[in-house]
C-alpha cells in the first residue's frame, strides 16, 4: 500500500487511495491536519502535532516548527541541546504520519508519494527524500504540490478539455502551475513560483506590527513570549479573512493588553508580499504561451489563499473569481493519494495519465574564447534542459577541453535562468579525468536526465576512453551519502516516540499549559485548577475517569477562553 | 532527436491530420506508454507529439467550413476532404509570385502576354475577357486587382511603395511594354479599372494606374481617384475596434488608442517627453492605475514600454551601446524595473532574449542593475532579520580560538598577557 503525504510548512496530512477515491487519514486526535511541529519532552521522547505546537509556547527551547523552510540547508536546530537537521525534524513528522496510516489501514506501510513545492530545487527535493528514508519510508515519487491539486480537481471530470491555473500559497512557499487537460491526459504546461513566500511571511508582518504597538523591539522579546505573540498574530490573520477588524487580548508583563488590527492596516503591511505574487503568475502564463483570458479555470490551493487580499489580487488580475470547490488545506494531500494510486496502478485510474515539467532551466558552466590571444571568459551558463520541458526528459551536449593536453575537467551543474552562472544556483559538481592528449581537444558527452520525481542525473562520457561517470553530489549542503543516512537512521530510531494512545492527554495538558501562560488574574487561577484536576485524574490510571475529566475540562476551557487565542 | 517520422509514431497520416487528431492520438498512446514504465519510449512519443503539433497547420475556419458540410453522412473527422493545395511559384525575371488557382493561371497568362507587348490582340483579348466572365464574382475582381497591382509594381521600379505610407500617392513611370494599344485593350475589353478597388493598398495602385491610363483614355480622365485614407481608416477601425472606442484619426494619420493601456502608455510617453523634475512622481500613479493591473493589460503595457525604451535607446538600429535620451534617469529606470521586474527576466523567444539583453544593458549603464541587486539583498537581509528574531536555538559557545584570537581587541590582550608572562619568566630564570 502506498500512501500520499503532504509535508507542509505549517500542517502535514496523510492520505490513501481507496475504491471510493482518495481518503484523508485522521491522526490520533481524530483530526486530519497535523501541525508540522516537533517537541522533545522530559524523557527524550518526541511529540509531534498539535501538542508540539502548543509546546512552542511552553518550552520553546525544546520545540521546533517551520523547518520545511530550512530544508536543503545545513542549518541545524537545537532541541534539548542536541542538534537536529531539518531532515531529522521532518522525519519525525513523517514517522508520526506513517504510524497514523498504519493504525488506519491495519498494515505495515513502507512506501509513499510525497508532495513538494513545484519551486523546490534539486537539493531541497533530495533532502525530502532523505527525510523519508530516515522515517523508514521509500519515496516512490515526489509530486509537485500544484500538480497534486490539479489531479484532485481533474479527477472530478476526466474527459473535459480544460486549461487550469493553479495558485498555491502555502505556509512557506508560493507556486503557480498551468495545466492542460484533454481526454484523460493531464499535462503541466508551465510552473513558476517563489520558494520564500508564504502565509508565515504574512504572520511575520503582523508580529512586527504588534511588537511595535506594544513598544517592544523584536530582538528583545524572549523566545516563549515571541511564540505567544506569534500565536496571537496567526489567530488575528485567520480572523481577518471574515471580519474587517479584530481585537485580541494578550498578556504582556503581567497586564492585559488589547491588540487590534484592521483589514486595511493588514493590507498596507503586506502590500509588497501580495505584489511579489504577480511575477510568478505572469511568468507561468507567458511560458505556457497563453493570455489570461485563455485560462478556463482558476483554482486556489493552500490555507493562505483564504486571505482576502490574495483572493482580491487573483480576481483583479484575471477579472473573474477563483474556484474553491475543494478544501484548500486538504486538496494537495488528496492529489498525492491519487498519484499514489497512479503509481500502484489502481484500476480506477486506468484512463488517467499525468505529465509534469521541470520548473527551472538546468545546465552547466562553460567558457568562451574572447579573442585570439587565448583568453577565456569563464562562468557562462550553458542551458541543457530548458525550463518547462516535459519530464522525464533527457538531453545531451558535446563539450571540448579548452586547452590541449588538459587532463581534468570540472563539471559544475547549475540551475537557473541567468546567462552567467554566478546568478544561478549550483546544485553539484564533479571532476572528470581525461587521457593526456596534446594532438586533439578531448571531447566529452554530457547527458542530463531529469526523471519524473524531479531528480537530476548527470552522466559524462569521455569519448576517447568510453569511460562513463555518473554524478555524485559532493558539495551540496544537506546532501547525505547512503551510509550517513543509514547511520543517522539507527540514531534516530533510538529516540522514542511518545506513545500514541497518550497523545490526546498530552495534547490537552500542553494546551491547558499554553492557555495558562496567556491568561491573567482569576482566569489564570481557574485554568491552573483545571490543570491540577486533570493531572490528578491521570494519576488514577482510570481510563473512564480520565476521559470524563478530559471532556469536562475541554468544555470549561472553551467557555473560559471565549474568543481568545486558543481555539 | 529521433529520426523517425513523428506521424508514423502517432499512427497518423501527414496530409490529413488535424491538431485534435494529434492530441487524441497522443492521449491514446500515452495510456499504454506511461512515463513511469518506459522512460525511453515515452520520450520518443513526446518528441513525436511536439514535432507533430508544430507541423500540423492550424486549421483556418474558412478552410474547414465547406469540408464540414460535405461529410455529414460519414462519421469521424478522418474522412474529411483534404483542403486543395494552391502552389505558388516565383518568377525571378518578372519579380512576381504566381499561383496555380484558376484565377492565378489566368493572371499569369495575361501578365506574360502584357509583358511581351500584347501580340495577337485580336484573338487573345476576347479569350481573356471570356475567361474572366467564367470566374465567379470575387475571383474576377481579385483577378483585376492582381493585374492592376502588377502594372503598379512595374511603374514603381524604386519600390517606393514599400517605404511610403499607404495614403501617400505614388506617381508611376510608364514601362516600355505598356503601349497605348495595350492600355486600350486592358481598359475597354478586359475591364481593368471598371471595378472599384477592395482595400486601401489596392486603392493606391488603382489611383496610380488610373492616372497613367488617363492620358490615353479620355473617358477615365474625369473619374475621381479613390479616397485611400478613408478606406484605410475604415479598415483600421474594423480590424482593431475595441470596447473602448479606439479609432484611426484621419487628420493625425495615427491610431488613437482609448483602451486603458493605450491611455496609460500615451500619458507615460507625454511624461517622458516633458522630462520634468517630478517625472518619477508623475509616472508612479500612472503605473498603479487600477484598470491596467489585470494580467493581460499589464503584459501589454510591459511589452509596449520595453519596445519604446529599446527604440528610444537605439536598440533596433544595430548600434553596440545604448544612446540615452534625457528622460532616461536612473530613478525612472529603477521605477520601471521595480514594476515590471525586467532585470529578473531573460525572455523566451530569440527576439525576446535579444530585447531583454539590450534592456539589461540600458538599465546597467545607470547602475540600475546593481540597484536592483541591492534591493534584492535588502530583501534578503530583512528576511534574515525576521528569522533571526525567532528564538535563537542554534547559538553556540565561541570556541577557544575565537575567544582569544578572533577579534583585534582580544588578540591584543592575549599578546600583552603573553609578553607579561614572558617577562616574568625571564626575571625568574
Amino acid at each position: 500500500m502506498i500512501i500520499g503525504i503532504d509535508l507542509g510548512t505549517t500542517n502535514s496530512l496523510v492520505s490513501v487511495f481507496t475504491e471510493q477515491g482518495p481518503v484523508l487519514i485522521p491522526n490520533s486526535m481524530g483530526a486530519t491536519l497535523t501541525p508540522s511541529a516537533v517537541h522533545m519532552d522530559g524523557q527524550e521522547r518526541v511529540i509531534t502535532g498539535a501538542s508540539a505546537k502548543d509546546h512552542l509556547i511552553n518550552s520553546p527551547g525544546a520545540t521546533a516548527a517551520r523547518f520545511k523552510r530550512l530544508m536543503g540547508t545545513s542549518k541545524t536546530t537545537l532541541l534539548k541541546k542536541k542538534a537536529y537537521s531539518p531532515e531529522d525534524l521532518s522525519s519525525f513528522v513523517l514517522r508520526a504520519l506513517k504510524a497514523d496510516a498504519e493504525v488506519f489501514l491495519g498494515q505495515e506501510v513502507s512506501e509513499a508519494v510525497i508532495s513538494v513545492p513545484a519551486y523546490f530545487n534539486d537539493i531541497q527535493r533530495k533532502a525530502t527524500i532523505t527525510a523519508a528514508k530516515l522515517a523508514g519510508l521509500t519515496v516512490r515519487r515526489l509530486i509537485n504540490e500544484p500538480t497534486a491539486a490539479a489531479l484532485a480537481y481533474g479527477l472530478q471530470d476526466k474527459e473535459a478539455e480544460n486549461t487550469f491555473l493553479i495558485v498555491d500559497l502555502g505556509g512557506g512557499t508560493f507556486d503557480v502551475s498551468i495545466l492542460e487537460m484533454f481526454s484523460g491526459v493531464m499535462e503541466v504546461r508551465a510552473s513558476a513560483g517563489d520558494a520564500f513566500l508564504g502565509g508565515e511571511d504574512f504572520t511575520d508582518r503582523i508580529v512586527t506590527y504588534f511588537a511595535k504597538t506594544l513598544g517592544l523591539k523584536l530582538s528583545d522579546i524572549e523566545a516563549s513570549e515571541l511564540s505567544r505573540l506569534r500565536a496571537v498574530a496567526d489567530h488575528a490573520k485567520h480572523l481577518l479573512s471574515d471580519e474587517p477588524r479584530v481585537s485580541l487580548s494578550y498578556r504582556h508583563a503581567e497586564e492585559e493588553r488589547i491588540l487590534s488590527l484592521s483589514r486595511d492596516t493588514f493590507e498596507d503591511l503586506t502590500a509588497d508580499l501580495v505584489n511579489r505574487m504577480k511575477v510568478p503568475l505572469q511568468r507561468a502564463i507567458g511560458d505556457a504561451g497563453l493570455s489570461a483570458s485563455q485560462i478556463d479555470r482558476i483554482v486556489m490551493v493552500g490555507g493562505a489563499t483564504r486571505m482576502l487580499s490574495v483572493r482580491n489580487l487573483i480576481t483583479r488580475l484575471f477579472k473573474r473569481f477563483p474556484e474553491y470547490a475543494l478544501d484548500p488545506d486538504t486538496v494537495v494531500a488528496l492529489g498525492a493519494a491519487v498519484q499514489a494510486g497512479l503509481v500502484s496502478r489502481d484500476v480506477a485510474l486506468d484512463d488517467v495519465v499525468m505529465t509534469d515539467v521541470c520548473p527551472f532551466t538546468l545546465g552547466f558552466e562553460t567558457s568562451r574564447k574572447t579573442g585570439a590571444d587565448g583568453h577565456f571568459e569563464n562562468g557562462l551558463f550553458m542551458p541543457l534542459i530548458e525550463r518547462n520541458t516535459t519530464i522525464p526528459a533527457s538531453r545531451n551536449q558535446m563539450v571540448e577541453t579548452v586547452q590541449l593536453g588538459q587532463t581534468q575537467l570540472h563539471l559544475n551543474i547549475y540551475q537557473g535562468e541567468a546567462p552567467y552562472v554566478r546568478d544561478n544556483i549550483r546544485i553539484g559538481s564533479y571532476k572528470i579525468t581525461l587521457p593526456y592528449n596534446t594532438a586533439d581537444y578531448e571531447k566529452v558527452d554530457v547527458r542530463f536526465t531529469y526523471d519524473s520525481s524531479g531528480v537530476l542525473e548527470v552522466i559524462a562520457t569521455t569519448l576517447a576512453t568510453k569511460e562513463t561517470k555518473t554524478l555524485i553530489i559532493e558539495n551540496a549542503p544537506g546532501a547525505m551519502s547512503a551510509e550517513a543516512i543509514a547511520k543517522r537512521f539507527k540514531e534516530l530510531e533510538r529516540i522514542k516516540i511518545h506513545p500514541r494512545e497518550d497523545a490526546v492527554n498530552e495534547a490537552l495538558i500542553s494546551h491547558v499549559t499554553a492557555a495558562y501562560g496567556n491568561a491573567l488574574g482569576r482566569q489564570r487561577t481557574e485554568i491552573g485548577m483545571l490543570l491540577g484536576e486533570f493531572e490528578e485524574a491521570l494519576r488514577t490510571y482510570d481510563k473512564r475517569l480520565i476521559a470524563h475529566t478530559r471532556s469536562r475540562i475541554e468544555g470549561m476551557l472553551k467557555s473560559i477562553e471565549g474568543s481568545s487565542v486558543f481555539d | 532527436m529521433s529520426l523517425t517520422d513523428p506521424f508514423k509514431v502517432l499512427g497518423l497520416s501527414r496530409d490529413t491530420a488535424t491538431q485534435s487528431d494529434v492530441k487524441s492520438a497522443y492521449a491514446r498512446l500515452l495510456k499504454v506508454t506511461r512515463p513511469e514504465d518506459d522512460r525511453a519510449a515515452f520520450m520518443e512519443l513526446r518528441e513525436a507529439f511536439e514535432q507533430a503539433r508544430r507541423t500540423v497547420p492550424v486549421q483556418l475556419p474558412i478552410a474547414e467550413a465547406p469540408a464540414k458540410t460535405s461529410v455529414e453522412t460519414e462519421t469521424g473527422s478522418q474522412l474529411l476532404m483534404p483542403v486543395r493545395r494552391i502552389e505558388w511559384h516565383y518568377d525571378d525575371a518578372l519579380n512576381w509570385n504566381f499561383d496555380t488557382s484558376p484565377k492565378g493561371k489566368l493572371s499569369e497568362s495575361v501578365i506574360r502576354w502584357m509583358v511581351a507587348g500584347g501580340p495577337d490582340a485580336a484573338t487573345r483579348v476576347p479569350a481573356f475577357a471570356e475567361a474572366r466572365i467564367a470566374l465567379d464574382k470575387h475571383d474576377a475582381d481579385a483577378f483585376l486587382d492582381q493585374i492592376t497591382e502588377f502594372i503598379f509594381a512595374a511603374t514603381d521600379p524604386e519600390e517606393r511603395r514599400h517605404t511610403k505610407p499607404v495614403w501617400e500617392p505614388i506617381e508611376g513611370t510608364r514601362p516600355a511594354w505598356l503601349t497605348d494599344d495595350l492600355i486600350r485593350a486592358l481598359a475597354n475589353d478586359i475591364g481593368l479599372l471598371q471595378v472599384r478597388p477592395m482595400n486601401a493598398y489596392t486603392a493606391r495602385s488603382f489611383n496610380t494606374v488610373q492616372a497613367l491610363f488617363a492620358s490615353v483614355l479620355d473617358r477615365n480622365a474625369a473619374a475621381a481617384p479613390v479616397d485611400v485614407l478613408e478606406k484605410f481608416q475604415h479598415e483600421q477601425n474594423e480590424a482593431y475596434k475595441d470596447d473602448h472606442g479606439s479609432y484611426f484619426d484621419r487628420h493625425q494619420k495615427a491610431w488613437v488608442d482609448l483602451s486603458p493601456v493605450g491611455v496609460a502608455m500615451a500619458d507615460l510617453k507625454a511624461a517622458f517627453d516633458a522630462n520634468a523634475d517630478d517625472m518619477v512622481e508623475t509616472c508612479k500613479p500612472i503605473l498603479q492605475r487600477e484598470d491596467i493591473q489585470a494580467l493581460d493589460e499589464f503584459q501589454n503595457l510591459d511589452n509596449q514600454l520595453r519596445f519604446h525604451i529599446a527604440e528610444a535607446s537605439g536598440g533596433n538600429s544595430g548600434i553596440r551601446w545604448p544612446t540615452y535620451a534625457d528622460w532616461m534617469t536612473p530613478d525612472l529606470l529603477a521605477l520601471l524595473d521595480d514594476t515590471f521586474g525586467w532585470t529578473r527576466h531573460f525572455g523566451n523567444h530569440p527576439w525576446e532574449r535579444q530585447q531583454y539583453d539590450w534592456l539589461h544593458r540600458v538599465l546597467d549603464r545607470h547602475g540600475a542593475l546593481s540597484a536592483a541587486a541591492d534591493r534584492e539583498r535588502a530583501r534578503a537581509r530583512e528576511h534574515a532579520q525576521a528569522h533571526a528574531s525567532e528564538p535563537r536555538r542554534d547559538a553556540r559557545m565561541p570556541g577557544i580560538l575565537e575567544l582569544f584570537f578572533a577579534r583585534p581587541r582580544t588578540l591584543m590582550i592575549t599578546y600583552y598577557v603573553y609578553r607579561v608572562v614572558q617577562v616574568i619568566w625571564r626575571l625568574a630564570v
